[in-house]
This record gives structure tokens, C-alpha cells and sequence, in this order.
């Protein structure tokens, strides 16, 4: 009696662990609560830049994220819903603090987690040390054995929208993940670098983090450099320089003589302008960014005419074919 | 008998003597020679600075050189004219009619400065005085004042001189402070930007050069300027293969970024600084994009040019644009258009900003104009003249919108 009376309490007890196992009471019970404690992380693939998006992933060790939705919510607003995996979520103004938060369920059971991204406006601008004629509306580029000034223009926010003084940041500065202490400090906001071999790239990047360390904001930029340009144009005594159409084949002269400007684009300025030299037929003839050449003699001709420049390894030239004088004037006295 | 002999051989040989030197002098191969350098310059420039007059005795009314092209279409100019043209609504002759345009510009190769009146057709030269060699103008909404850019004598330095639209003006042309990095005209005031190897400091002057005023400095020295409305523009210079910023400057100096980085980005403020236009190129397609500095929301526009060949309306309505038919995406832009290295085939397009869409305005393939690329564009301030200077020959043309 006593033995039945023990299978009865056992197969009892057996019956209702398992219904207790099964149950929802049970599940929670075995996960702690409905909203988990942190089952799972957001992890930010890239730097958040102001105005643009952010790649937001969810990251756990604990659970199998791949067999679970996900939705993720911005001010309420639903930015993201579907498949757990990585999704973007939209940015502000710099300083100004997006929350997403995030639900992500797993056979049935709902995570949830949240996290506050503020964008800091970290931006590292090229300025290479190159040439370009006067007037010039663009930017040259790196020059090959040349440098390049690299500034970094940072705009960070606090979370009430104001403004930190540039110069009162803290930059450090690495190249190609070497850190530049010499380089790197508070107001610290622009250094020189050489430029790459060709074919070569450098990675230069930089963290700018506020007075008191709250505030940081980072970018990087990856420098190359290119081959210099040299560009003949025509120089009209009234008109000047036609920098609106660069020489190439051929060019005829009209006149009794004609001038032309060497404009060179993108060499080494570090140890001073590229120097010029200019070619008659292969022969150099002078030196110097402007020539004028006079036909004379009887009857038409060509002559090729070129600018070649150079600054340390940094070359480049430009050539013409140029024809002049005209095939008539063989009669008597040259009439 | 001796001496006829010897008679006879100095004659034949001063003729032989005569033959070769004609043969010498007139049938000699033609070749090259190199001039020497010389100091001086070969650009003759205009007087001094303040004081200067000129005369008047060659001022006055020339022989019209425009050709009417089509009903809408003039060549107001075979020019080459300076890049950089006004065009002035000088009154209308009832409320219903369009208004009289004047259209002032400045020819190249003398720096005189003219008016076309788009009604009667009448070409005026306003002022004689002699500047060659201009290559950039930038007008004073009034047209009373042209600001010039050139190079100097030794083609090193940028000259920047103010110059009078008439003789008859009480403004005397000055000088403005050489190696400008850049210049901003403006209704009442002039934007300057003096860069270094340190950065930039940008001042505004008065138009007639008088107070200036340190508006901001910037770590940047490869900067262009314009106004954004009550602020300023500032974007980094463009380059095909760097990357390029444009950001709005705060009268206090604070530097706020509106877009970017877009590689080749040029931007074009609107005239109440609400929009920003901005061009770039992206694996050598170029791209435009409308930016409201409100908002900071961009819009993806459905055609694409460099922002250097667009002019906004008055309003904010509208933006003109010379828009390449096929631009190679060979090219590095705006680089090689910059460099003279090519040259665009443009229609010309009608951005409706408010409307949100695109209307081809004037396509050159069905004109005789030939081909156009199109710079340096302005509309009158009825928005009713749509002019462009022709970057292949300096023409200058007017198109009745």
C-alpha cells in the first residue's frame, strides 16, 4: 500500500514537472523573465557620421540569433523589421541622440535591448602640397614624392546641441595604424604626411575626443598619389592665358609669332615650383613657363614643340606639332 | 684682250654672287626661332589704382554685333567676352509686358565694358578703360561695378581690381588685395578669402573697398566662398579623386557641414541660402543633388552637371543648367573641364525646385549655334533672360525664357 502509495506521489510529481517544464511559467522560469537581462548586444559597425546612417547589429553569445526576427524602433517610428540581422538606423544632427530599441524574438520568446547613438562630425580633408596655375577653381592632387596636408574639421555636440571650440579637442592622429604622437594633441588639427609610392596607399585616420573625454567623434582617409599633368595653352598678348582650352596635336601660327603657357598641375611644390623647360625638335631652347616662338624663313613648315617639368622624381610634359608659314611665296622675290 | 677676260670673270662672278644671295633670301627653308625672354610684360593694364579716369571720347554707341539665332535664341556677342556677365531690368513699358532687359559684360581683349538692351538691340560701350587679359568677372547686382580677375605680368599672382561699369560713374576702379584666394559678390558687400599654408581668413569689405572686417578663419586653405543667404558658404576645392565638403559658416565662424564627402563636389548657394546645389562624380558619372539647409535633407537630382554651369532664379524657384548630352565617363570632373582638357555639348535644363522636376529649356542641336558649353550664367532679376557665355569660342548668348 505504502509502495503505491509512492508510484501515485511520483507519477504525480513526474506529470506536473512536465507540464511545469512545457508551460509558459515553466519557459520563463528557465530564461528568468520575458525580457531577458541582456541576452544580446548592439554592436555599431562604423563610426556614426551626422545626417547619415549607421549599420547596427545584433551580437550574442548566449542565444542563436539567426532564427529570430527582429524590429527596431526609432522615437516610435519602426525603422527596421524582419529577419534578425544587421540593419541601419538613420542619424541627426551632430551631438543630437538617436535611441533605437530593439525587440528581438526568438522562438517566440521576445529580447529586447537599446542603445543611444550620438553622431560627432569628424571629417579629415586632403589639401596636397601640389601645383596648380594661379586662378586655378580646383584642388590639385597628391603629388608623387611630394606631401600632403591632412586637416581634420571636427564638430562635436554635446546632447543639449552645444558646440565644442575646435581647438580645445584633443586629436590623435595614426598613420597607417601607427599612431603620430608627435602629431597629436589638444588643437592638433592638421599635420603633413608624405605622400605613397605609386601604386601604394596610405591609411591616415584620426579620433578626436573632447576636453573631458565624454565626446569623441573619428575618420579615416585613404591617401594616393597620382601623376603629374602638364597643359599648353595659348597666351594672346590681349586675351591672356586661354586656360579654357588646352594645346594637344596640332597647332597652327597665323601670325608672326606666338606664345605659349605651361600650366602644370599636381607636382611636388615642397622644394619650390616644378621648373619648365621647353623643346624645338627635340632641342631645349629655354626655360620657363611661358615661350614665344617666331617662324621665319620662306614657305610652310612643322615643328614639334613640348614642355617637359619635373620636381625630384615627379615628371610630366605636353607636346605640339605646330605648322606655320603658308606653301605659297615662291615667286620672284618672294611675291 | 687680258683685261676684257678679267672684265668678263667679276662680272660673272658678282652674278653668281647676286643668284646666291637671292636664292638665300627668298627661298630658304622656314623654321622656328625662340624670342627672347623679355621683363616686361605683354598685357598692357589700365592705369594705376584710385584716381584713375578715362577718357570719354571713345565711348559711346558701336554697330550692334548681335545676330538673332532663333525667335527666342540671340548672339548678343561673338565676343570673347570675360567670364562673367549682369543682366538688369531697366524698366517696362506697361505692367503686361516683359521687362526691358539690359545685359552688361566686358570684352576680353581690352577690358572695355558694354550694354546690350535686349528691346532695341542697341550695343553701348560704357567704358573704355583698358584691362586685357581679364579671365573672371563677378558683377555687382546693380551692374555698376565689375569685380575682374587676372594674372599678373609674370603670370604668378592673382590680380583682383573693381572695376567701374561707366566712365561717367562717380565710382573710381581699385584694387582689391593681390593672391585672393577667392571672392563672393553680394548686393552691398563683398566676401573676401586671403589663404595661407596655415588655413584662410575671409573679410568682408563694403563694395566700394572700404571696412573691412574679419568674418572667419579656417583650418582649411583650399577653400571657395559665397554667401548663403545671412550666413556664408564655404566648400573645399573640388578634385575628381578627393573627397570634398561644403559647409555652411555661421556669422559666428562655426563651420557646419552640409554635405559630403562627394569626390569632384562644387556647391551653388541658392539667393536666400534655404538650398545648396551640389555636384560630384562617382566613378566618373557625374551627380547633383539639392540640399535644404533647413533640414539638412538631400534630394537626388535627375540630371547632373558641374554646379559651375548652373545659375539659380531670383526666387529660389529654379535652377539653369548646362547639362552635357553625353559626358565621357572617361573623365575626371571637374578636373579636366577645368583644365581646358575637354569640352562639354550642353542642353540647357530648367530644374524646377518647387515643382520637383526637370524640363529641357534650349537643346543646340536644333539652332545653328553650333555646339555649346555653357558657362558662367545669369538671369536678369525678373527671371525672364536666361544668358551664357560659350566656353568653346567666349560667345555671348541671351535666351528669352
Amino acid at each position: 500500500m505504502m509502495l503505491l502509495r509512492a508510484i501515485a506521489l511520483t507519477t504525480a510529481f513526474s506529470a506536473c514537472f512536465a507540464v511545469f517544464l512545457v508551460s509558459p511559467l515553466g519557459a520563463r522560469a528557465q530564461f528568468d523573465s520575458t525580457t531577458s537581462t541582456d541576452p544580446f548586444t548592439l554592436s555599431l559597425s562604423s563610426n556614426p557620421q551626422p545626417y547619415g546612417t549607421v549599420a547596427v547589429t545584433p551580437i550574442s553569445g548566449a542565444i542563436s540569433t539567426t532564427n529570430g526576427t527582429l524590429v527596431a524602433k526609432v522615437g516610435g517610428v519602426t525603422v527596421y523589421s524582419g529577419n534578425a540581422r544587421t540593419f541601419s538606423v538613420p542619424l541627426g544632427a551632430p551631438g543630437a541622440p538617436v535611441t533605437v530599441n530593439v525587440t528581438l524574438t526568438i522562438a517566440g520568446v521576445p529580447y529586447t535591448e537599446s542603445a543611444t547613438i550620438t553622431p560627432q562630425d569628424v571629417s579629415i580633408v586632403a589639401e596636397p602640397l601640389s601645383s596648380a596655375p594661379p586662378l586655378y577653381p580646383g584642388k590639385p592632387l597628391p603629388a608623387v614624392g611630394g606631401k600632403v596636408r591632412l586637416v581634420a574639421m571636427a564638430d562635436l555636440r554635446t546632447a543639449a546641441g552645444k558646440r565644442l571650440d575646435p581647438s580645445t579637442l584633443a586629436y590623435t592622429w595614426s598613420i597607417d595604424d601607427a599612431e603620430d604622437t608627435n602629431d597629436s594633441g589638444i588643437g592638433k588639427d592638421a599635420i603633413i604626411v608624405d605622400s605613397p609610392l605609386s601604386y601604394r596607399s596610405s591609411a591616415v585616420s584620426v579620433t578626436v575626443t573632447s576636453a573631458d573625454g565624454t565626446l569623441s567623434g573619428s575618420d579615416m582617409f585613404s591617401l594616393v598619389a597620382s601623376d603629374p599633368v602638364v597643359r599648353m595653352y595659348a597666351q594672346d598678348p590681349l586675351l591672356g592665358v586661354l586656360f579654357g582650352r588646352a594645346l594637344s596635336d596640332t597647332f597652327s601660327i597665323n601670325g608672326p609669332e606666338a606664345s605659349f603657357y605651361a600650366g602644370t598641375y599636381s607636382f611636388p611644390t615642397d622644394s619650390g615650383a616644378p621648373s619648365v623647360e621647353w623643346y624645338v625638335n627635340g632641342s631645349a631652347v629655354q626655360n620657363g613657363s611661358i615661350i614665344t616662338l617666331r617662324p621665319t624663313g620662306q614657305g610652310a613648315g612643322s615643328a614639334s614643340v613640348s614642355a617637359t617639368a619635373g620636381t625630384g622624381d615627379a615628371a610630366g610634359s605636353s607636346a605640339l606639332s605646330v605648322s606655320f608659314g603658308s606653301a605659297s611665296g615662291g615667286g620672284l622675290f618672294g611675291l | 684682250m687680258r683685261n676684257k677676260i678679267t672684265f668678263i670673270a667679276t662680272v660673272v662672278v658678282l652674278l653668281g654672287l647676286l643668284i646666291g644671295a637671292y636664292f638665300y633670301v627668298f627661298f630658304r627653308g622656314s623654321s622656328l626661332t625662340v624670342a627672347p625672354q623679355t621683363s616686361t610684360s605683354t598685357l598692357p593694364v589700365s592705369g594705376s589704382a584710385a584716381g584713375e579716369t578715362a577718357t570719354t571720347s571713345l565711348v559711346g554707341m558701336v554697330p550692334s554685333s548681335s545676330t538673332q539665332i532663333s525667335p527666342r535664341l540671340l548672339e548678343i556677342t561673338k565676343g570673347p567676352v570675360a567670364a562673367g556677365v549682369v543682366a538688369l531690368d531697366v524698366g517696362t513699358t506697361s505692367a503686361s509686358s516683359s521687362p526691358d532687359v539690359e545685359v552688361r559684360f566686358i570684352e576680353r581683349q581690352s577690358g572695355n565694358v558694354y550694354a546690350y538692351d535686349e528691346k532695341t538691340g542697341v550695343l553701348t560701350r560704357t567704358s573704355n578703360r583698358t584691362l586685357p587679359g581679364i579671365e573672371v568677372a563677378q558683377w555687382l547686382p546693380s551692374g555698376e561695378t565689375a569685380f575682374v580677375s587676372y594674372l599678373s605680368d609674370d603670370l604668378s599672382m592673382v590680380e583682383t581690381y573693381a572695376l567701374p561699369a561707366s566712365n561717367a560713374s562717380s565710382t573710381t576702379g581699385f584694387f582689391l588685395p593681390q593672391g585672393l584666394a577667392d571672392l563672393a559678390v553680394g548686393p552691398t558687400q563683398v566676401l573676401e578669402l586671403a589663404s595661407g599654408s596655415d588655413g584662410s581668413v575671409a573679410s568682408l569689405v563694403h563694395t566700394d573697398g572700404t571696412g573691412a572686417v574679419n568674418i572667419f578663419t579656417s583650418p582649411l586653405s583650399s577653400l571657395r566662398i559665397s554667401f548663403l543667404g545671412k550666413n556664408y558658404l564655404a566648400f573645399t576645392k573640388p578634385a575628381a579623386s578627393l573627397p570634398g565638403f561644403v559647409y555652411e559658416v555661421s556669422k559666428a565662424g562655426a563651420f557646419t557641414r552640409l554635405a559630403g564627402p562627394l569626390y569632384g563636389l562644387v556647391a551653388l548657394a541658392s539667393p536666400s541660402g534655404a538650398w545648396v546645389l551640389v555636384s560630384y562624380t562617382n566613378n566618373g558619372v557625374m551627380g547633383m543633388e539639392l540640399i535644404n539647409t533647413g533640414t539638412g535633407k538631400a534630394t537626388i537630382l535627375p540630371v547632373a552637371t558641374v554646379a559651375d554651369k548652373c545659375v539659380w532664379a531670383t526666387d529660389d524657384s529654379a535652377i539653369y543648367c548646362g547639362i552635357p548630352s553625353a559626358a565621357p565617363t572617361t573623365g575626371a570632373y571637374p578636373d579636366d573641364w577645368y583644365q581646358g582638357a575637354l569640352s562639354f555639348s550642353d542642353k540647357i535644363w530648367k530644374i524646377d525646385v518647387t515643382g520637383r522636376f526637370a524640363q529641357l529649356v534650349l537643346d543646340p542641336s536644333t539652332t545653328t549655334m553650333g555646339s555649346l558649353d555653357a558657362e558662367a550664367l545669369a538671369l536678369d532679376p525678373a527671371n525672364s533672360t536666361l544668358l551664357f557665355v560659350n566656353k568653346n569660342d567666349g560667345s555671348l548668348w541671351s535666351y528669352e525664357l
